[in-house]
């Protein structure tokens, strides 16, 4: 074995993951290889680092949990369809709003010009000569 | 109906691994129970169709590692507004534990170095490596789980010890 394939396998042997062919093979090299020695020693301190910082799993009821899953898939059956009809819902509601808006708008400017000449007119016969230059 | 009673029961039998698994990666109580039940409503509009090329729970784990990147770039993407409520949730640890607070803040510190370390490998090494030695899933199930090679499990198990050691080089004399 070369050096890459041993280094391939050093996790293994920390672990004890590995077959005694290729244990006793790793151990040979490490002996005559003190790249891969040091590599070895490396690898167990940071391994035993993480293992002592490995976050709990946290404990679970894991029958209510089933039962939440199955509600889960149920709701999400249900609104899943719903949410993208609400989303349609909402942005028509708006842009109907908004269309009803502009055209009121647009009404009301229209509006406001007619009183505004009928009133002129209304003045004009009163004959008062400001309002005729 | 038959379809939802036989998927009741894949849940049962694969929830706790799958939640294990979702768990290491993602960290967070609330965010894997999230992760969880989006795993088990994607694999149940889809178990219909399911063809059997793998094993039920290799399928599962499969989509629950899709999810779990879904989940970490949506984090990335709103990170920026959860920098205040990080550190709320690290002020309420302190308070409530009861040992004393140098040992805490150094375990702390320690954790948050290795976890930090951990999320930082680039996306396969940290996939690989949390599935073998946070979860111990064989080097089979990985290598079917990601559709790559054994060979390319093992390498990249290397690249991710690598790269730890060299992360995790001086904590020892924290």
């Amino acid at each position: 074995m070369k050096c890459d394939d041993i280094k391939n396998e050093l996790y293994f042997y920390i672990r004890n993951e590995i077959d005694l062919t290729t244990k006793k093979e790793i151990e040979n090299h490490i002996e005559k290889c003190s790249e891969c020695r040091k590599l070895l020693n490396e690898f167990s301190k940071t391994l035993n680092i993480i293992d002592k910082s490995i976050i709990e799993m946290p404990s679970k009821n894991w029958n209510y949990f089933a039962e939440k899953t199955v509600a889960g898939i149920h709701h999400r059956k249900i609104f899943g369809f719903l949410k993208p009809a609400i989303v349609f819902a909402v942005s028509l509601l708006v842009f109907t709003i908004s269309y009803k808006y502009y055209k009121y708008r647009s009404v009301q400017q229209t509006t406001s010009l007619t009183e505004t000449e009928e009133l002129v007119s209304y003045l004009s016969d009163f004959d008062i000569p400001e309002l005729s230059q | 109906m038959k379809v939802q009673e036989n998927f009741e029961d894949v849940i049962a039998k694969h929830q706790k691994k799958i939640y294990r698994i979702v768990f290491s990666f993602v960290k967070n109580e609330a965010d894997t129970d999230e992760i969880v039940q989006q795993t088990f409503f994607n694999a149940f509009k889809s178990y219909k169709n399911f063809e059997g090329r793998s094993s039920v729970e290799t399928w599962l784990i499969r989509i629950a590692i899709n999810n779990v990147r879904t989940h970490f770039r949506k984090r990335k993407f709103f990170s920026i507004f959860q920098v205040f409520s990080d550190a709320e949730e690290e002020i309420k640890e302190l308070k409530d534990n009861s040992r004393s607070a140098e040992e805490v803040f150094k375990n702390k510190m320690i954790s948050d170095k290795v976890n930090k370390a951990i999320g930082n490998l680039p996306a396969r090494q940290k996939e690989v490596f949390v599935m073998k030695h946070l979860n111990g899933l064989q080097i089979s199930e990985i290598a079917g789980i990601l559709g790559i090679a054994e060979g390319s499990v093992k390498a990249n198990i290397f690249k991710a010890m690598n790269n730890l050691r060299k992360l995790l080089g001086g904590i020892d004399e924290m």
